[in-house]
């Protein structure tokens, strides 16, 4: 590197033209408050290949607190930069093959189901589970841009929005109606959100309030201290005499997500004007991993 | 409406469950293929109302620019089919929309008609819930 090639606005050809307006606004910001620089960007070497580069510079003050210079370090940092690209690479390909997987596992029940037509309906239930594990793999796996699911962020709300989708009105309107505090979740808590939920909204499309066409769902979240409190309420549904004679699979699944991996209570209230169930987590139970982290 | 329908899709075993679920419905299955070379050959051959199209083929991610041809050149009906809608989350022009995988009979059906009541012009009143529309 030439002498004095770093010093003002020359420093900043020397980066790729698609960095240069971010590194001289992350430039500026910092002169600006003072505040620490920090930034990575492609860098040319003197034989014109560009290396990712980390940028660090801190300001040296004066005994009167002004800042009389910055001292700054470049590290090139490219083989790690091509790591973690390819590491993101490899963990989209194996994700989205894993998607493909709910696919062909999906297909392949239905195949062996149409040899004995009796398994029909438990063909369709399984199926319809199934699909809700993809649903939730979708929301969680790593993503790229690319990747990322149409529906917006990775929230609970967003997440039960799609999951609730099949079961909306003839206008396409939303037949579950959410509402109350979001939360962010992880894939961990997924898989047993959206079996819980899944449960839920097929025994109401089958005996609750979705199996009329009046009726709906209201589903409040909320935190209160250190618990997430989901409430799912049925509406205009038929008239229910008590809880049903008999309990399912379903409900099991339900109570087994809740219970047994979330780590929270479940509780079905079976009131004249409609089922209404409380699923009370500890509020870490939505994102372990991220509860894990804080607490170090 | 008794339509010819042409699958794009590599997974051997959805390709066949599709056809089955198609058949079922009533419609003409005119192939199942697995890459966009087939899928061209195929569709330059025969005349088809509906193509539903997988994204990821054999021969790679090659499936969006087959169905913008089918939809585009050749005036074939084209429905997406993929485990990764995000991949069109721009849309494809000229083509309809797409539906999520795993996706099952229900929803195969209802997009399926939908596509082929726009194809005739009949007034189509809702797109189903688990079809994403282009606009």
């Amino acid at each position: 590197m030439p002498p004095r090639s770093t010093d003002g606005e020359g420093w900043n050809d020397l980066f790729h033209p698609e960095d240069q307006a971010r590194a001289r606004d992350v430039w500026a910001h910092s002169l600006k408050t003072g505040e620490p620089y920090e930034i990575e960007y492609r860098l040319r070497r003197a034989d014109g290949v560009y290396r990712w580069t980390l940028g660090r510079a801190t300001p040296i003050r004066n005994e009167a607190g002004e800042i009389v210079r910055w001292v700054g370090t470049c590290t090139d940092i490219d083989e790690l930069k091509r790591m973690e690209q390819g590491k993101d690479l490899l963990s989209q390909e194996l994700s989205h093959r894993i998607k493909n997987i709910f696919a062909v596992v999906s297909a392949l029940i239905a195949l062996s189901a149409r040899q004995h037509p009796g398994a029909r309906a438990f063909a369709v239930a399984v199926r319809d589970r199934i699909a809700a594990l993809a649903r939730a793999h979708e929301f969680v796996r790593p993503h790229s841009e690319v990747s990322q699911p149409t529906v917006g962020d990775t929230t609970l709300h967003t997440f039960l929005d799609a999951l609730f989708r099949p079961y909306s009105d003839d206008g396409g309107q939303p037949r579950v109606l959410i509402q109350g505090e979001d939360a962010v979740f992880d894939d961990q808590a997924a898989t047993s959100v959206a079996l819980l939920f899944h449960e839920l909204a097929t025994n109401a499309a089958k005996y609750g309030a979705l199996s009329v066409a009046r009726g709906q769902v209201r589903l409040e979240t909320r935190a209160r201290d250190d618990r997430f409190i989901l409430t799912w309420r049925e509406v205009g549904g038929p008239v229910l005499s008590g809880p049903p004679a008999r309990q399912g699979f379903g409900s099991s699944l339900a109570t087994l997500s809740v219970e047994g991996q979330l780590g929270g209570r479940l509780e079905r209230r079976w009131l004249p004007m409609g089922l209404v169930v409380e699923a009370d987590l500890p509020a870490t139970a939505l994102s372990r991993r991220r509860a894990a982290l804080k607490s170090v | 409406m008794t339509a010819r329908i042409l699958i794009i899709e590599d997974e051997a075993l959805v390709a066949m469950e599709l056809r089955f679920v198609l058949e079922d419905l009533g419609h003409e299955v005119v192939g199942t293929v697995a890459d966009a070379r087939s899928a061209r050959a195929l569709a330059a051959a025969t005349d088809i109302d509906l193509a539903l199209v997988d994204i990821h083929l054999s021969d790679g991610a090659t499936g969006i620019e087959v169905g913008r041809e089918l939809a585009q050149d050749l005036g074939v009906s084209v429905l997406f089919m993929t485990a990764n809608p995000g991949m069109v989350r721009n849309g494809v022009a000229g083509t309809i929309g797409v539906l999520c995988k795993p996706t099952d009979e229900r929803a195969v059906q209802t997009a399926v008609d939908y596509a082929l009541g726009r194809r005739q012009g009949r007034p189509v009143e809702y797109a189903p819930p688990e079809l994403q529309l282009f606009a």
